[in-house]
C-alpha cells in the first residue's frame, strides 16, 4: 500500500466563528501503478483531502500512511523532506518560481533533498541538470530552459510544473486541477503523463470537478461536502 | 541548486525593494560613521588648536620670562657693582653744615682745610677708596643770569698706602666745563663752545643727558678755579668718598675711622646713582614680572576660554548625534522591516511551493535572512566608504579643519576610528537581520496549505 487515509477528519476554524467541516471521515487506499481521480463540486473538500495527504495539511483525525510510514507523527523537518522524497505536486496555478528560469524552476525540487540522495557534488549536479533537461525536453521545453515562467503560456508552465514534480522520481504524484487553467490539448498532454507516470510504478492522486479529466484514471471517486459518494 | 541560488536570484529579481534596504542601511551606515567621524575631527581639532594655542602663550611667556630674567640679571649686576664695586658713597662734611641744605639747594657753605683730603689719604683708612675734594656751591652765572651749583672738582686724592686705582670720577682739567643738562638745555650750549664764566673763559668739554638731579643744573669746573672763583682759596666744602667697602652696615665703622683722623667732620651717607640705577632696575624687574604674571594669567584664561568653546561644540555635535543616530537606526530598522514584510507578502505563493518541495523551516529562514544579511553587508560597507568620502569632504571643504594634514590620515590612525569601520558593517548587518527578522519568521511559520488551497 503506498497511500492509506484512515477516517480523516478535517475542521476549519473560520475567522468569524464560524466552522467548515471540509473533511469527514475520509478513507482512501492508494496502491503503486494507480491513477486515482477524485470529482466532486467546488467546495467539497478536495484540495483538502490532496494536501492531507501530500502531508502539508494535518488532519484533526484519522491516519495517513505513506509507504508505510506516518508522515504526521514525524518532525516538522523530517517531514519536509519526506515530502521531497516522496512526493510530487501539480497544481492549478503552476506555482512556478518567478525569478527562476525553467530550468532552474525544475532544478529547484532537488534544494531540498539532503546530502547523499543523489544530489550533491559536481557530477550529481550535472547528473541533475541533465535529467531536468530531458523531462523539459519530453514535454517540449526544450528549447525554453532559459526562458522565466512569465515568458511562458499556461500550457507550458504547467508542462514545467510537471517536469518539476518528477524530478526526484517520487512514489506518489498529487495533482490538484493540474488541467483547470489549460486548453484541451494541454490538458491532454497533462493527463497523459500522469497515466504514463502510474504505468511506470507511481501512484497518482488526481483532484478534479472536471468530467473530462477524470477519464484518465483507474478509479474515479466522488466527493461532496467532505465525504466520499456512491 | 543551492538555496544560495534562490536569494541571488530573487535579489536580482527585485533589484528595487533590495536597493532600497541596501540604501536605508547605507543611510544609518553613513550616520553612525560621520557622526564618530564628527566627533573624533572634533577631538582632533580640539588637540591641534589647543596645543597650538599652548605653544603660542608658551613662546610668549618664555619671551616675557626672558625679559624678567634679564631684568633680573641686570639687577643683579647692577647690586653687585653697588655692593662691590661702587658700595656705596658718603659725603664728609664739616661738623657745622647742615645736611639740610645739601638736600633742598644742592648747595654747601661751611668749609673746612683742602688739606683734609690729603691728610685722609695719607692716612691708613681701610674702608674708603676713592677721595675727591669738592666746593660745591649755588651761584648765579653772573654772564647768562642762570641760577647754577659750581662743582670744583680736582680729581682723586691718591691713597698712599695702595695702588692708584681707576679714577671713577674724571677730574675737570682747567679752563674746561662739564655741563648739566638743563643748563646746556637753555643755553644751548655745543661741545667746543667758549663760555665766559665770572670773567673767565672756559671751554665746553661735556654735556651731560639728563639725570634727573641736581646734577641736571651743575657745573663741573677744575677745584682751583672754583676756589678762586668763590673765593675759598685752600678750602673745600666736602669731600665725596666713592666706592666704600663697606657693604652692609658699617657706615658707623667709616664714621668712627674718619671722626679719628679728621676731628671736627660728619659723614652723610649719599644717596648714589648707582642705587638709583639698581631701584629703576628693581622697578623695571618688578614691572617685567607682574607683565609675565598677567600674561600668564590672560593666557591662561584665553586657553580656557578656547577649551570651554571647544567642549561646548563637541558638546553641540555630540547632542546632535546622540538624537541623529538612534533616530536613523530607528527609520533604517523601520524601513527595512516594512520592505522585508512586504516581500514576504509578495513571495507567499513561492514560499508554499517551496514548502511542498520540501524545504525545512530553518531554510526558508535561511533564504530571508541570508538576504537581509546580504543587504547589511552591502549596506554596511557602502555606508562606510560613502560615510568616509561624505565625512571627508565636510571637514575638508565646509570645516575649521586647522590644519593641512588630511583628517582622513589622522582618523585612520586612530584605532578607534578603525574599529567603527570595522565594526559598523557587521553591526549593519545585525541591524539588517534584526529588521528583517519577524518578517523572516513570518515567511518561515507561514501555512503552506493556504497558500497552495487555490485561493
Ligand atoms: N483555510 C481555510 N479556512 C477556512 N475555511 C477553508 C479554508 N480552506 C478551505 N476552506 C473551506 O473548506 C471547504 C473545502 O475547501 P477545499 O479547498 O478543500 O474545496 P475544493 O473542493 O478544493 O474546492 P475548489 O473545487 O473550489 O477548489 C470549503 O468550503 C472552503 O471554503
Ligand atoms: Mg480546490
Amino acid at each position: 500500500m503506498l497511500l492509506e487515509l484512515r477516517g480523516i477528519h478535517k475542521t476549519y476554524h473560520g475567522a468569524a466563528g464560524g466552522q467548515v467541516q471540509a473533511l469527514r471521515d475520509v478513507s482512501l487506499q492508494l496502491d503503486a501503478g494507480q491513477f486515482v481521480a477524485i470529482r466532486g463540486p467546488s467546495g467539497c473538500g478536495k484540495s483538502s483531502l490532496l494536501l492531507t495527504a501530500g502531508t502539508l495539511l494535518a488532519p484533526d483525525s484519522g491516519e495517513v500512511l505513506i509507504q508505510g510510514e506516518q508522515p504526521y507523527q514525524m518532525s516538522s523537518d523530517r517531514r519536509a523532506t519526506f515530502r521531497a522524497e516522496q512526493l510530487g505536486f501539480v497544481f492549478q496555478q503552476f506555482h512556478l518560481v518567478p525569478y527562476l528560469s525553467v530550468l532552474e524552476n525544475v532544478l529547484a525540487a532537488r534544494i531540498a533533498l539532503p546530502v547523499g540522495v543523489g544530489s550533491t557534488g559536481g557530477a550529481a549536479e550535472n547528473d541533475d541538470q541533465r535529467r531536468a533537461s530531458e523531462l523539459l525536453e519530453q514535454f517540449g521545453l526544450g528549447d525554453r530552459l532559459g526562458h522565466t515562467p512569465s515568458q511562458l503560456s499556461s500550457g507550458e508552465r504547467q508542462r514545467c510544473a510537471l517536469a518539476r514534480a518528477l524530478l526526484n522520481r517520487p512514489a506518489l504524484l498529487l495533482a490538484d486541477e493540474p488541467t483547470g487553467n489549460l486548453d484541451p490539448e494541454n490538458s491532454a498532454i497533462v493527463l497523459r503523463a500522469l497515466r504514463q507516470f502510474a504505468d511506470g510504478g507511481g501512484a497518482v492522486l488526481l483532484v478534479t470537478h472536471d468530467e473530462q479529466a477524470s477519464t484518465a484514471a483507474d478509479r474515479v471517486l466522488h466527493m461532496n461536502s467532505g465525504q466520499f459518494v456512491a | 541548486m543551492k538555496l544560495t541560488h534562490l536569494i541571488t536570484r530573487e535579489i536580482a529579481h527585485r533589484k528595487l525593494t533590495f536597493g532600497l534596504s541596501v540604501l536605508a542601511i547605507a543611510v544609518a551606515a553613513v550616520a553612525l560613521v560621520a557622526a564618530d567621524m564628527v566627533v573624533r575631527a572634533d577631538a582632533l581639532a580640539t588637540d591641534r588648536i589647543l596645543s597650538a594655542k599652548q605653544a603660542e602663550t608658551e613662546e610668549v611667556l618664555a619671551e616675557k620670562v626672558r625679559v624678567v630674567a634679564a631684568a633680573g640679571a641686570d639687577l643683579e649686576e647692577a647690586m653687585r657693582k653697588h655692593m662691590k664695586g661702587l658700595g656705596f658713597n658718603v659725603l664728609i662734611l664739616p661738623e657745622q653744615q647742615d645736611p639740610a641744605e645739601l638736600h633742598l639747594s644742592g648747595s654747601l657753605s661751611e668749609t673746612m682745610p683742602a688739606s683734609y683730603a690729603d691728610r685722609l689719604g695719607d692716612s691708613s683708612i681701610m674702608t674708603i677708596n676713592h677721595l675727591l675734594p669738592t666746593v660745591l656751591k649755588q651761584v648765579k652765572w653772573p654772564e647768562q643770569e642762570l641760577d647754577v651749583i659750581l662743582y670744583g672738582t680736582r680729581g682723586e686724592v691718591p691713597l698712599m698706602h695702595r695702588a692708584l686705582k681707576k679714577p671713577v670720577l674724571d677730574a675737570v682739567a682747567p679752563g674746561q666745563m662739564v655741563v648739566g643738562w638743563s643748563i646746556h638745555q637753555k643755553l644751548g650750549l655745543q661741545v667746543g663752545q667758549e663760555v665766559e664764566f665770572f670773567g673767565r673763559k672756559f671751554t665746553v668739554s661735556v654735556l651731560h643727558p639728563e639725570r634727573g638731579s641736581t646734577d641736571d643744573v651743575t657745573l663741573w669746573i677744575d677745584l682751583n678755579q672754583a676756589q678762586e672763583i668763590l673765593g675759598l682759596q685752600n678750602l673745600i666744602h666736602a669731600i665725596l668718598a666713592l666706592e666704600c667697602d663697606c657693604a652692609g652696615d658699617r657706615i658707623s665703622e667709616i664714621r668712627r675711622e674718619i671722626a679719628g683722623i679728621l676731628p671736627g667732620t660728619q659723614v652723610i651717607e649719599r644717596h648714589s646713582q648707582a642705587l638709583a640705577r639698581a631701584e629703576a632696575r628693581t622697578k623695571a624687574k618688578l614691572v617685567a614680572e607682574e607683565s609675565l604674571a598677567a600674561e600668564q594669567e590672560a593666557s591662561a584664561a584665553t586657553l580656557a576660554r578656547e577649551r570651554a568653546a571647544r567642549a561646548e561644540l563637541e558638546a553641540q555635535h555630540q547632542q546632535v548625534a546622540q538624537v541623529v543616530i538612534p533616530l536613523v537606526l530607528l527609520l533604517a530598522v523601520a524601513a527595512v522591516g516594512v520592505l522585508a514584510f512586504n516581500n514576504v507578502r509578495y513571495r507567499r505563493e513561492e514560499i508554499g511551493i517551496l514548502r511542498a518541495l520540501g524545504l525545512r523551516t530553518s531554510q526558508v529562514l535561511y533564504v530571508f535572512l541570508g538576504k537581509a544579511v546580504l543587504s547589511g553587508i552591502i549596506g554596511g560597507v557602502l555606508g562606510v566608504v560613502i560615510g568616509l568620502l561624505g565625512g571627508w569632504a565636510v571637514t575638508h571643504w565646509v570645516g575649521d579643519w586647522p590644519t593641512d594634514s588630511p583628517l582622513l590620515n589622522d582618523l585612520l590612525a586612530s584605532p578607534g576610528f578603525v574599529f567603527t569601520l570595522l565594526s559598523t558593517p557587521v553591526l549593519a548587518v545585525v541591524l539588517a537581520a534584526v529588521a528583517s527578522w519577524l518578517a523572516a519568521a513570518a515567511a518561515a511559520a507561514q501555512d503552506a496549505a493556504v497558500v497552495l488551497q487555490g485561493e
